[in-house]
């Protein structure tokens, strides 16, 4: 049995949800295509590792198919939720660490519709080319921290750094990145 | 990192990334819980992180993980939850012994004393002189008992009326988001049809049958099949009707010699005719001919002979 690609998707993530919540299993299809090339992207750059970057989204989407309220509840966008949770997902693998509990009710900012792929697009492009502009130690020891789940002290190790300049420039490496978004 | 005041952003960072040790999460979190401007901070950095996220360079997953994921979705078919009605504030049932908070009483004895009694049981001590004023204390009391049931009941009907009310919002709402969305579907239905009939790399492939009774017209059928868009339309004439639990099936025979897909099936009315619209089909499937057969019950998954109408 095949499962078609769909049409370019119009309906938004809250309707999606609500259509899974009731057993629509083309509004699953939708929402798969939507967001699994950026989770995937995500998971595989964190993981190196692309059976259990495949396992990691597969469990992601089954847990929406299995439990849509808990996104439903979700404040703010649910593409950048999805995306910081697979992001924390593959850290919790890379690092066998445990997984914390989230904090409820935090409302989660994200500037773009991200259920929207031109919206998508042309954040990507803003951030990718703040990116670019960084710093090179600045790019690495965020790479480090986002990427590779490190603690700031062990990036101070790593690199030689205060810790407490490596906080700074995880900070201001994000802030950066909100302005280059919302400019 | 102190607890007193706000975190800062630099702290807050750390923490949306998930790298502190667990102790420190563990304080954090206990602040951020009960802080809401470092709530707010943190959402805003979260939002930062996603929009790292799809900054990376795009890597698409296999079309087996689809696959995987959209099988289990199928196998895990849920049963349409019902809509949790409003939570009913349960109205707490008096113990039948049980007296009303009421406010303490004092009454006077022979002796002039003043004694104050608390409702419990206050029968106990009472003196036969005493009878007329304790009747009026429960006469007194029946009739407080009875402005409370009342004033309760008159509660439990007004919430009931609101409850009611809410209800039929909340149906009609629901009645008009499926409607909302059945229009959607339809335009959107509406306009992949007109793409698939103006696309001019939609072929069109003429199928013919033989009649099964003298006389009769031989059926026929037209399919306009566009394998980009993976959209296909078919019309039938002349078909012949079928028993109960049958069903005329279409199929797609790939060009690539692999085994036929079904497209979809279909009954025709009274007068023979049958379509079938833009059924769920993969994409870029190039088709070598189409051919109708005849199906048991919902269709099948490979086709059973003979081929009634076949075209290419």
């Amino acid at each position: 049995m095949e499962f078609p690609r769909t049409e370019p998707e119009l309906r938004d993530d809250t309707i999606l949800l609500t259509l899974i919540r009731r057993g629509d299993e083309s509004a699953m299809t939708a929402l798969y295509d939507r967001y699994a090339t950026v989770l995937y992207s995500v998971l595989l750059r964190v993981l190196h590792h692309k059976e259990k970057a495949e396992g990691i989204l597969q469990e992601l989407f089954l847990e929406i198919w299995r439990r849509p309220d808990d996104f439903l509840d979700v404040r703010g966008s649910l593409g950048a939720w999805l995306a910081v949770i697979a992001r924390n997902r593959a850290i919790e693998a890379l690092r066998r660490r445990r997984a914390v509990e989230p904090i409820p009710d935090i409302s989660l900012a994200a500037f773009y519709d991200l259920s929207n792929e031109q919206e998508r697009g042309v954040l990507t492009e803003k951030v990718r080319i703040a990116v670019s502009k960084l710093p090179s130690d600045q790019k690495r020891i965020f790479g480090m921290a986002f990427f590779d789940g490190l603690s700031h002290r062990e990036i101070a190790e790593m690199t030689g750094e205060d810790a407490s300049i490596v906080k700074l420039k995880v900070r201001d490496t994000l802030l950066g990145l909100r302005r280059a978004a919302l400019a | 990192m102190s607890t007193a005041t706000h975190y800062e952003a630099s702290d807050l960072a750390l923490f949306a990334l998930q790298l502190l040790d667990e102790n420190e999460h563990r304080s954090m979190a206990a602040h951020i819980n009960s802080c809401a401007f470092c709530r707010q901070e943190l959402g805003r950095l979260q939002g930062d992180l996603a929009a790292c996220a799809y900054a990376i360079e795009m890597q698409v997953p296999a079309d087996s993980v689809r696959e995987r994921v959209m099988h289990q979705v199928a196998r895990e078919k849920k049963t349409i939850p019902i809509e949790p009605v409003g939570r009913v504030v349960p109205v707490e049932q008096p113990e039948p012994n049980q007296f009303l908070e009421e406010p303490t009483l004092e009454w006077r004895t022979r002796g002039q004393r003043t004694a104050t009694k608390s409702h419990s049981r206050p029968e106990l001590d009472i003196e036969e002189e005493d009878r007329p004023h304790t009747a009026r204390t429960n006469l007194q009391r029946n009739l407080f008992l009875w402005l409370s049931w009342a004033a309760v009941a008159a509660l439990a009907v007004a919430g009931m009326r609101l409850y009611q009310q809410r209800e039929d919002y909340r149906a009609r709402l629901v009645r008009q988001s499926e409607s909302l969305e059945q229009l959607r579907e339809e335009r959107a239905d509406s306009r992949r049809l007109l793409d698939t009939l103006k696309d001019a790399s939609t072929k069109q492939i003429v199928l013919s049958g033989a009649s099964t009774t003298t006389g009769e017209a031989a059926p026929e059928g037209l399919v306009l099949y566009a394998a980009d868009r993976g959209a296909l339309i078919f019309l039938g004439d002349h078909l012949a009707a079928l028993d109960p639990g049958k069903t005329y099936e279409l199929w797609l025979i790939p060009a690539d010699g692999r085994d036929p897909n079904p497209v979809g099936v279909f009954r025709p009315d009274a007068n023979g005719n049958a379509r079938l619209t833009l059924p769920p089909l993969p994409k870029s499937v190039r088709a070598k001919a189409f051919g109708v057969t005849v199906e048991e019950g919902e269709g099948s998954q490979s086709p059973t002979m003979p081929i009634v109408l076949a075209g290419e």
